[in-house]
């Protein structure tokens, strides 16, 4: 399996999901210099959304990510109901979530997005100042690790504006 | 010109790691990318990552 994470972002978009960048991919295409294994997505829980991101991950050839190797689709009606989604693809790990931090949604996070260009694609991500607090929330050992460099990136990219 | 000793090398400037040890060089990297290059870069480090994985699995 390779690592494709703009493949996944172009099959998501292809099947016009409405969908939110979020996690360490959101931060890597702000300039983080922290790696990461998945991508990070929350999306629009709609019953006309969840139905495009079904599609897509069909495309996607997506599975659960099960120790016991049970091979598990997704599929709309779990998309609409369960809050996460870690999932094996064609593109590498895609990990979908309803939110983030404490409950933020789409919605929520909608006002806190902007669309960034990737080749021929807009994606829509979660800007930096908002991944820190999600990350603060979130409170996970693999988040507190990234805070510093996020910190860090944030001031810089701060200082480069006031120059 | 003389070549640098290791006195030269302790008295690097400290600034560019941040106050919680955030390399800043590092990110000064990144910031001169373009976002698909960033991604790029990643995608590629991660790539490496799985080869030398699957090569060393069991």
């Amino acid at each position: 399996m390779q690592a494709r994470f703009d493949e996944a972002l172009r099959v998501l978009t292809r099947h016009e999901v409405e969908f939110i960048v979020v996690g360490g991919i959101a931060a890597i295409l702000q300039g983080s210099p922290v790696t990461t294994e998945d991508v990070d997505v929350v999306y629009r829980v709609s019953d006309e959304n969840c139905r495009r991101l079904a599609e897509a991950l069909d495309e996607l050839d997506a599975s659960y990510a099960d120790p016991g190797g049970r091979i598990v689709r997704p599929d709309a009606e779990r998309l609409t109901s369960s809050r996460v989604h870690l999932l094996n693809t064609t593109c590498g790990r895609v990990d979908l979530m309803r939110t983030v931090g404490h409950d933020l949604g789409y919605t929520e996070l909608l006002g806190r997005s902007k669309e960034l260009e990737i080749e021929e694609l807009s994606v829509r991500v979660l800007e930096l100042e908002a991944i820190i607090e999600t990350k603060e929330q979130a409170d996970r050992p693999k988040d507190r690790y990234q805070l510093p460099f996020l910190r860090q990136l944030l001031a810089e990219i701060r200082r480069l504006r006031d120059e | 010109m003389a070549e640098a000793g290791p006195d030269a090398e302790d008295a690097l400037d400290t600034s560019e790691w941040g106050l919680e040890w955030g390399d800043v060089s590092l990110i000064r990297q990144k910031l001169a990318l373009t976002p698909t290059e960033r991604l790029q870069a990643a995608q590629g480090l991660q790539n490496k990552v799985l080869r030398i994985r699957a090569r060393n699995a069991g």
